[in-house]
C-alpha cells in the first residue's frame, strides 16, 4: 500500500516537474482504438416522401505512441471512414420539382432520384417562382425552396500518418507526414510543430507550419451528368471513351500556426493560437450543382402574368484561392469544492470568401471516484454565408433562342456563359446559419492503465440559430448525431506494472510465442486477474481466372453456365477485404478466460464485362443499371459481427496443453447493404459476398493442442462454425465452416521465431436467397456459387518481447498462400491472405 | 476590401493575449502544479475523440482547421 501510494507521488511530481508540456499529459505511450458512427436525420422535402436514407459514417481510428529513446517519440496514425446516404446536389424552388417521387408499388416510395433539368418553369415579372396547380392551371406565388437530395452506394477513406518527435530539457520539435486516400480525392501532406518553454516552465510558445497537396479526380454521377451543363465545363471536366465524365482538380495548401500558453496559477492555465491557412487551387465540391433560372426578360407576359423559364444545372464555381485566420483562445479552470475542471473554448475564425465564424464551447470534466470521470459538453457554432453563396441564380436571359438565317434556316443560340456570375455554390455548408450541439462522455479506468471511453453528441443544424439573424431557409436545417466508444491503454503504466510481476515475463515469453499470426482461440492466460489485449488485422484477396471445381473456365462457359438457367453478363475481377480485430481478454479465473472481440472491416470488388455476353439491356431498366454500375468498384464498410468466447485450459503439462474455445458472433454486422439507385432505378441489395455480417449468430467452436519441445513448439487446431439460424433477415445464411490446422515453429532467439503452416477449409454454399430486390448480373449474385475446400500454406514471423521496455508485447506476421481451391460453382480463386497481430499481456 | 478590414485581427487579438497573461499570472513553483499535472487539466484531455469530432465539423461546417497545423484528406460527405 505504501509502496503504491510512493509510487504515484514519484509520478505526479515527475509530471509535474515537466509542466507545461501538453504532450505529456496525453501519455508519452499508448495504443487508442476508437470506434465513431454520425448518423444523420432525414431533410425536409416537403411533399415527397423520400425512402432515401439519410448519411451516415463508420469510422476507425487507431493510435500508437511509443518512445524509441528517452527523448525520442514516435507515433502512428491511421484513419478510415465509410459512408453512405443521401446527400444535397443542388437547391431550387419547391415550385420547380426537383426531388421526383418514384411509386413502385401502392404507398411504397423508392427514393426520390433528382431532376437537375426543367425546361418549363413559371416565374412572375418579379421573377418570384410560381407554382401551377395541376388541375386548375392556376398560378400562385411559392417562394419555398427545397434542396435536390441524389444517393451514394458506400465509399471509404483511408488515412494514415507518422510523427518523430524529439524532446530537450526546454524545447521539443515534432516532423510528421501522411497521406489520405478515397476513390475520388487523395492529398498528402507534411508538418513540423515545434514546442519553446520559458520562465520554469510557466510559458511555452507553439509554433507549427503544414502542407498540404490535394488531387480530386471524381466521375459525374451517373444519373446527373446527362443534364449538367458543359458550358462552363472548361478543361477542368474530361469526356471518357465510355462516356463516363471526369472531373480533375488540385490543390495546395499553406498553413502556419502561433500560439502561447501560460500558466496562470496553480489551478488555471490558457493557450492563445493564431493561424493562417492559403489554398489554392480546384476547391469546388466536384459532386454538387447550381440551379440556374433562365428568364427571358423580353417575352410577352402570359394570361395570368406569368413568364416562362428553364431551369438548368451548373457544376458549382468557386474561387482559386482561399485565405483563412483562425484565433482561437481556450481556458482551463480547476474547480476546488467539485475536484472537476471547466474548459471554455472561444474560436473566430474569417476567411476572404466573406465567411466569419464563431465557435464557443464548454467541457466540464467531473471525476466521479477513482476511476470514473463524466464530461458533459456543449458547443455553439455560427457562420455568415460565403459572398458567392445563392440558394439558385437567376439569370435575366433565354436558356435558347431560335433565329433563322438568309437561307430561312432555323439556329439556335444558347444562353450567354459570359452574363452568369463568376463564382456560385448553393453547398448549404458556405450558407448563413448556426449549430448547435450538446454531449456527453463517459470514461472508465480500469488498474493496469486500461481506460474506455463512451460518448454521444446531438447536433442541430439551423438557418434560424445564426448570430444576429438571417440565416439560411428552414428548408436546410437538419440534426444528427455522433457517438463513439474508445479503448486506451497505457504503454508505460503497464511496464511499470510489469516489471513488479516476475512471474509475468515466463508468460508473456511462453505463451503463443509460436503461434502464427493467422491463429485465433489458442491462448488462456495463464493467471486470475490476467489481462490481455490485441489488435488482429487481416486481408484476404481473390484474383485472377474463375474457376468452376479445380478448373478454369472460359468467359462462354461463364456466361452459358455459371447463372443457372440466365446468362452471366459480368464477372468479378477482385475481390479484397481488410479486417480490423480488437481483443479484449480477461481471465476470471486460472483455467478460463473471456475474450470479446469487436470487429470493423471493409470490401471492395471490382468487375468485368463478360466475352459473348448478351447484350445488356437499356439502362432504363434495372437489370441495364445494374450492369452499368458494375463499372464501378463497388466498396463496403463498418462494423461486422461481435465475437464473444471462453477459452477452457482442459489440459495442461510442462510441455504440452489443450485448450477448448466455445462461443460465437452476435450478428452486429450489416447483412441487409443495398446499392443506391440509378437511372431511378431500384438496384436492391449488393452482391452476397459484399455484406460485413452473417446476419445469424454463429457458433464457433475450437480445440487447440500446443506442445514445446527444446526451441520447437507444434500445434493443431480444429475449428468449425455452425450458423443458428437457417436464414437471416435478408433471407439466406452463409454456409458452416470446418477448418483443421497444424503448424511448427523454430525459437531462433528468446524472442523471434518462425513458423510453417497448413490449413485445409471446408465451407458450404449459401443456403436461401435475398427476399427483397436484387439483380443477377454475375456468378457471384448465385448462392450456390460460394463455399468449397481449400488448402493453404502458411509462413509466419513471430517476435514476443521477454524482458525491456517493450517486454509483454508480441507482433506477429503471417502470409497465406492459397495452394489448391477446390469451389463451389464459379469464383474467383483465392489469391492469399495476410494477418498480422498485435497483443500485450499484462 | 475583407482582406484589408481582417488583416489586423490577429495581431490585435494576440496583442489582447500577452496583456492578459502578463497581468493574470503568479509564480507556480513545480511541487505546486500537481493539480495542473491531471489528466483532466490537459488542454486536449480526449485527443483521439476530439478528432472524430473536427472531423464531423469540419465536414458539415465552413471554417475547419485552425488549431495545430497539420494537414489531412477531404472525407467530405
Amino acid at each position: 500500500m505504501v509502496a503504491t501510494k510512493s509510487k504515484a507521488l514519484h509520478l505526479l511530481t515527475a509530471a509535474a516537474l515537466a509542466l507545461p508540456l501538453t504532450a505529456v499529459y496525453a501519455g508519452d505511450e499508448e495504443a487508442t482504438f476508437q470506434y465513431g458512427h454520425y448518423d444523420e436525420g432525414a431533410r425536409n422535402l416537403f411533399n415527397i416522401q423520400s425512402a432515401l436514407k439519410p448519411i451516415q459514417v463508420d469510422s476507425l481510428q487507431t493510435s500508437t505512441k511509443l518512445k524509441l529513446s528517452d527523448r525520442v517519440r514516435l507515433a502512428f496514425n491511421y484513419t478510415q471512414d465509410t459512408w453512405s446516404g443521401a446527400t444535397q446536389i443542388d437547391t431550387a424552388p419547391l415550385a420547380f420539382g426537383g426531388n421526383r417521387q418514384r411509386l413502385i408499388a401502392a404507398n411504397t416510395f423508392s427514393g426520390a432520384s433528382p431532376y437537375l433539368q426543367n425546361a418549363n418553369v413559371f416565374v412572375d415579372k418579379n421573377f418570384n417562382p410560381l407554382q401551377q396547380n395541376s388541375q386548375t392551371g392556376k398560378f400562385t406565388q411559392n417562394n419555398q425552396l427545397v434542396q435536390t437530395l441524389s444517393s451514394a452506394s458506400p465509399e471509404t477513406r483511408k488515412q494514415g500518418d507518422l510523427r518523430f518527435g524529439y524532446d530537450w530539457d526546454e524545447a521539443s520539435l515534432d516532423v510528421g507526414a501522411g497521406t489520405s486516400a478515397e476513390n475520388d480525392y487523395n492529398s498528402s501532406y507534411g508538418n513540423v510543430s515545434g514546442r519553446l518553454d520559458f520562465n520554469q516552465k510557466l510559458t511555452s510558445v507553439n509554433f507549427g507550419t503544414s502542407y498540404t497537396a490535394s488531387n480530386t479526380e471524381a466521375m459525374l454521377d451517373h444519373d446527373a451528368a446527362p443534364y449538367i451543363e458543359k458550358s462552363t465545363f472548361g478543361t477542368r471536366v474530361q469526356s471518357l471513351p465510355n462516356g463516363v465524365k471526369l472531373v480533375t482538380g488540385s490543390k495546395q495548401d499553406w498553413s502556419g500556426s502561433l500560439g502561447l500558453t501560460q500558466i496562470l496559477n496553480k489551478s488555471a492555465l490558457v493557450e492563445g493560437n493564431v493561424s493562417y491557412t492559403a489554398s489554392s487551387g480546384y476547391m469546388a465540391n466536384p459532386y454538387k450543382t447550381v440551379a440556374v433560372l433562365f428568364v427571358d426578360p423580353n417575352q410577352k407576359l402570359g394570361a395570368s402574368g406569368q413568364l416562362n423559364g428553364s431551369m438548368l444545372a451548373f457544376l458549382e464555381q468557386r474561387p482559386g484561392e482561399r485565405n483563412q485566420w483562425t484565433e482561437s483562445l481556450r481556458y482551463v479552470q480547476h474547480i476546488e469544492p467539485f475536484d472537476a475542471s471547466l474548459h471554455l473554448d472561444y474560436r473566430f475564425y474569417h476567411d476572404d470568401w466573406g465567411i466569419n465564424a464563431h465557435t464557443l464551447s464548454a467541457d466540464w470534466i467531473q471525476p466521479i471516484g477513482k476511476s470514473w470521470s463524466v464530461t458533459p459538453r456543449v458547443r455553439y457554432y455560427s457562420q455568415n454565408a460565403a459572398s458567392f453563396y445563392t440558394p439558385y441564380v437567376v439569370s435575366k436571359q433565354a436558356a435558347s433562342t431560335v433565329t433563322f438565317d438568309v437561307n430561312g434556316n432555323p439556329v439556335r443560340t444558347i444562353y450567354d456563359p459570359k452574363l452568369l456570375p463568376q463564382n456560385y455554390s448553393s453547398d448549404y455548408r458556405l450558407s448563413g446559419y448556426g449549430a448547435l450541439s450538446g454531449g456527453l462522455t463517459v470514461t472508465k479506468k480500469f488498474a493496469k492503465g486500461l481506460e474506455l471511453q463512451a460518448g454521444v453528441e446531438y447536433y442541430t443544424h439551423a438557418g434560424s440559430l445564426k448570430l444576429g439573424g438571417g440565416g439560411e431557409g428552414s428548408y436546410a436545417d437538419f440534426d444528427g448525431y455522433l457517438v463513439n466508444a474508445a479503448l486506451k491503454v497505457d504503454l508505460a503504466t503497464l511496464s511499470i506494472a510489469n516489471s513488479n510481476h516476475s512471474e509475468h515475463s515466463e508468460h508473456a515469453h511462453h505463451h503463443g510465442a509460436g503461434t502464427p499470426a493467422g491463429v485465433m482461440f489458442d491462448h488462456v492466460l495463464p493467471n486470475a486477474g490476467d489481462t490481455m489485449v490485441g489488435y488482429r488485422y487481416m486481408y484476404e484477396n481473390q484474383s485472377g481466372g474463375t474457376q468452376n471445381g479445380t478448373n478454369s473456365v472460359s468467359d462462354t462457359m461463364l456466361v452459358n453456365q455459371a447463372c443457372g438457367s440466365q446468362k452471366c453478363f459480368v464477372t468479378p475481377q477482385n475481390m479484397s477485404m481488410n479486417m480490423h480485430m480488437f481483443e479484449l481478454m480477461y481471465a476470471p479465473t486460472d483455467w478460463m478466460t473471456l475474450m470479446l472481440m469487436p470487429q470493423f472491416m471493409d470490401m471492395h470488388m471490382t468487375m468485368r464485362s463478360l466475352d459473348g455476353a448478351p447484350a445488356s439491356p437499356a439502362m432504363t431498366t434495372a437489370l441495364g443499371a445494374a450492369i452499368v454500375h458494375s463499372q464501378h468498384e463497388h466498396t463496403t464498410g463498418g462494423i461486422g459481427d461481435t465475437g464473444m468466447y471462453a477459452l477452457f485450459k482442459v489440459f495442461k503439462t510442462d510441455a504440452q496443453q489443450i485448450n477448448l474455445s466455445l462461443g460465437g458472433t452476435a450478428p452486429t454486422g450489416d447483412s441487409a447493404i443495398q446499392l443506391r439507385d440509378i437511372h431511378q432505378q431500384d438496384l436492391g441489395f449488393i452482391h452476397y459476398g459484399m455484406q460485413l455480417g452473417s446476419g445469424t449468430w454463429d457458433f464457433k467452436p475450437a480445440v487447440t493442442y500446443t506442445a514445446n519441445i527444446d526451441d520447437w513448439t507444434f500445434g493443431t487446431q480444429l475449428n468449425g462454425t455452425k450458423r443458428l439460424a437457417s436464414h437471416n433477415n435478408s433471407g439466406f445464411a452463409l454456409g458452416d465452416i470446418f477448418q483443421a490446422t497444424s503448424w511448427g515453429s523454430y525459437s531462433w532467439t528468446n524472442w523471434l521465431s518462425t513458423s510453417v503452416r497448413g490449413i485445409y477449409t471446408a465451407q458450404g454454399a449459401l443456403k436461401g436467397a435475398y427476399n427483397g430486390v436484387y439483380h443477377q448480373i454475375g456468378s457471384m449474385d448465385y448462392v450456390r456459387n460460394y463455399g468449397g475446400r481449400f488448402v493453404d500454406v502458411g509462413f509466419g514471423v513471430n517476435a514476443s518481447m521477454p524482458n525491456g521496455s517493450l517486454k509483454g508485447n508480441r507482433l506477429s506476421f503471417e502470409w497465406l498462400q492459397s495452394v489448391h481451391d477446390d469451389v463451389n460453382g464459379y469464383q474467383l480463386p483465392r489469391y492469399g491472405a495476410l494477418s498480422a497481430t498485435w497483443s500485450y499481456a499484462f | 476590401m475583407i482582406f484589408k478590414e481582417n488583416f489586423l485581427v490577429p495581431f490585435k487579438t494576440g496583442a489582447f493575449f500577452c496583456l492578459l497573461f502578463l497581468s493574470g499570472c503568479s509564480a507556480v513553483s513545480p511541487w505546486e502544479r500537481g493539480t495542473l499535472a491531471k489528466s483532466e487539466m490537459n488542454l486536449e484531455p480526449s485527443p483521439l475523440q476530439n478528432s472524430l469530432r473536427s472531423h464531423q465539423y469540419g465536414s458539415r461546417e465552413a471554417a475547419s482547421g485552425g488549431g495545430q497545423s497539420s494537414g489531412g484528406g477531404c472525407g467530405c460527405y
